[in-house]
């Protein structure tokens, strides 16, 4: 009986074009939207970074400062450039008196363009920070002899860089995968399709109750719960199916076709524990949803607007970071948030013990929500009469 | 010594409510339904047929009385209903977007643990309901009237002896429901009991032995429609005088426009109705016989209002 459950449930879902479209077309566009967006971003960051100098005459040391600033990544037009949208950094008639010394005024002035996103210019700040920092260390080894001063300027540039270089104290291997745009989106909307599922489910739920499918069944010789446990075994199968194929999309296709690194995940056995616990309590999730609501206006309210909601505070609309600390702080009690952590884990190779506890989290979740939705089920179905 | 046909369901002194000092939707209702036989279950809307066959198919449970299905002691009831019972909604209980052959094929799963019966009881409803040539398309793209045998094979498939059937030929057309009352008359012969609900009262007269008339929760007729009971039903080009009317030795029912009806009980009856047709033949424009009474005791019975 249970091959035969999974078989219709996986061809009820498999016919229907809606059903497909929610559980793999609309994560896969998703993945891709977000992926190019971010990889976009990151980009646009880059080529973002154009600042114009004022007041070189000033400074000695200006050429100097620009250089650096131009070992950072920025583009500094040879004139100023005074365009509204033009960032700037105004330097002051004191400034190479004041700039080795810790307190005092401020002898620069940045003026970031309003155009630029708040990552862009939290990037920019710290960058011209750190090409002020390496002046500092400039003026420092001249005075000290640890820098030639006969030396032209491109090579004592060079001998700064090399001197304030830090890369080497850092893990470059998880630097290297966290970097990757698609490591933020793919595992986001990859649970965001899995917990959509609640809608295909619901719709077959209230077909069942209203065309008198499930007033047949209460006729026949299987209890109501061992019906719907079936159903939940089906269901978990369906959803382990749509996350390998939507992790294969969002581990190999998508990443090749943006011409970013290849998502890798960590081991098979945490990854068929990880696609398990992640599908089950997607599924008990959405069979709790569905047997509460009663019509398709309520699966699509309900269904569709509690698992929004939970992606928006999970972080994956919005990042974390940018969040309200209190509404960051819900993140931690979202399954959606647990279940994207896990994949994160997965998929950047860096899996530490919060594995098991999101892990825990999520078993413990599916529990209380299967509970739940057995119950309320078999209330329906009591209730449930000819007609 | 004459062949008793044994007692597949019995009700005695049913009563449900729904909720506490509401009215009873079912009152201390009796009845029994034998092997081979079909009953219908006619009432208003509200009378209480719903919840009636809810509670002889254990959907809801009797507050008194007993249900019992005395043919199958060996089981309990739910046990009864779970092996002997099928169900024919009047929506289409199955699944529109599998196949015919994979509806059954899931029913067929659920009631018969033997997985090696499983063919040969899906390729028996398929028969029954002559489906054959529809085997494997999606259900949802079936006509109407496949869709309706369909919804019978199911029930089928589960090899019932008592069927419960509300409306099956509702939106078909008259082919179609010819095939389907074929279909239920065959199942009658085979020794299927049917419990049928209809507002069409013609099938009912086609298909059915008993007629169990409700209201309010209470029975207030059973009719055996395999007496002798005849129906006239006459209609003239202009209305009958009071005078005319009186020619007939029983009550005469008007129908819609110069429509007239009366049921002939005996053969004297009939004697006298053809003898004021005979007086009246001038003005007679067509004339039909039916041992369909069903229509007009519908009619006398639940005419006037409910109190």
């Amino acid at each position: 009986m249970l091959i035969h459950t999974v078989k219709k449930e996986a061809r009820l879902i498999a016919n229907d074009l809606h059903s497909l479209a929610v559980l793999l077309l609309m994560p896969i566009l998703f993945m891709v939207i977000m992926t190019m967006a971010s990889s976009q971003s990151q980009q646009n960051m880059q080529s973002n970074l154009s600042l114009s100098v004022i007041g070189k005459a000033y400074s000695k040391h200006s050429n100097v400062l620009i250089e650096l600033l131009k070992a950072q990544g920025f583009i500094v037009p040879s004139s100023p450039i005074t365009q509204t949208k033009q960032s700037t950094l105004t330097i002051a008639p004191k400034f190479d008196q004041l700039i080795l010394m810790r307190q005092g005024t401020s002898q620069l002035t940045l003026e970031i363009s309003d155009e630029l996103a708040p990552q862009t210019r939290m990037l920019m700040t710290e960058k011209v920070k750190a090409s002020l920092a390496q002046l500092k260390l400039y003026l420092y080894m001249l005075d000290t002899g640890d820098l030639d001063v006969d030396l032209p300027l491109n090579e004592q540039i060079s001998q700064i860089i090399t001197a304030s270089d830090v890369s080497y104290l850092l893990a470059q291997q998880s630097i290297k995968a966290l970097d990757n745009p698609a490591l933020n989106s793919v595992p986001a909307w990859w649970v965001f399709g899995i917990y959509f599922i609640v809608l295909p489910i619901s719709l077959t739920f209230i077909n069942e109750r209203n065309n008198g499918t499930l007033v047949r069944l209460k006729t026949y010789p299987i209890s109501m719960a061992r019906y719907f446990y079936n159903k939940a075994c089906a269901y978990v199968l369906v959803s382990i199916v749509q996350g390998g194929l939507l992790a294969l999309i969002g581990c190999i296709v998508i990443p090749y076709c943006l011409d970013l690194p290849l998502l890798s995940l960590h081991g098979l056995l945490y990854s068929i524990l990880t696609f398990i616990t992640v599908s089950c309590t997607a599924i008990a999730f959405a069979l709790l949803l569905a047997s509460l609501v009663s019509s398709y206006e309520q699966a699509i309210v309900v269904g569709g607007g509690v698992n929004i909601i939970l992606a928006a505070l999970s972080g994956f609309m919005v990042p974390l970071e940018i969040m309200p600390d209190n509404l960051a702080a819900l993140a931690n009690g979202s399954p959606m948030y647990w279940s994207a952590q896990l994949l994160r884990q997965l998929m950047s190779e860096s899996i530490d013990h919060t594995f098991w506890q999101y892990s825990a989290s999520l078993w413990g979740f599916s529990l209380l929500c299967f509970t739940a939705a057995l119950w309320t089920f078999n209330k329906k179905m009591r209730n449930l009469t000819w007609n | 010594m004459a062949h008793v046909k044994p007692v597949m369901l019995t009700l005695e002194n049913v009563s449900f409510g729904y909720k506490q000092n509401a009215p009873l939707s079912i009152d201390n209702v009796s009845l029994s339904l034998i092997k081979g036989s079909c009953t219908a279950i006619l009432g208003p809307n509200g009378a209480g047929k719903s919840t009636l066959i809810s509670l002889m198919t254990g959907l809801l449970m009797a507050q008194t009385g007993a249900i019992n299905y005395p043919f199958y002691k060996q089981y309990g009831l739910t046990q009864a209903i779970a092996q002997k019972v099928a169900l024919v909604p009047q929506d289409f209980a199955f699944y529109h977007e599998l196949s015919v052959y994979d509806n059954l094929a899931f029913f067929v799963s659920i009631s018969e643990k033997n997985r090696h019966l499983h063919a040969e009881q899906i390729a028996a409803a398929i028969k029954l309901c002559n489906l054959e040539e529809v085997v494997n398309k999606t259900a949802g793209t079936l006509s109407g009237g496949y869709k309706r045998r369909l919804n019978i094979a199911i029930a089928l498939s589960k090899q019932p002896d008592i069927i419960f059937l509300d409306e099956p030929t509702v939106g078909i057309d008259p082919l179609s429901r010819d095939a389907i009352i074929t279909l239920l008359l065959d199942l009658k012969r085979q020794g299927k009991t049917l419990v049928y609900t209809s507002h069409l009262l013609h099938e009912v007269a086609q298909l059915c032995d008993d007629v169990v008339f409700l209201r309010g929760g209470k029975v207030v007729a059973c009719e055996a429609l395999n007496s002798e009971k005849l129906s006239l039903s006459f209609s003239t080009f202009k209305p009958l005088l009071n005078t005319q009317s009186t020619l007939f030795s029983q009550q005469l029912v008007t129908l819609e426009g110069n429509h007239y009806q009366l049921v002939i009980n005996n053969s004297e009856q009939l004697g006298a109705a053809f003898s004021a047709l005979g007086q009246l033949s001038d003005d007679i424009k067509a004339l039909s016989f039916s041992d369909n009474h069903i229509e007009q005791l519908y009619r006398d019975l639940f005419a006037e209002p409910l109190c």
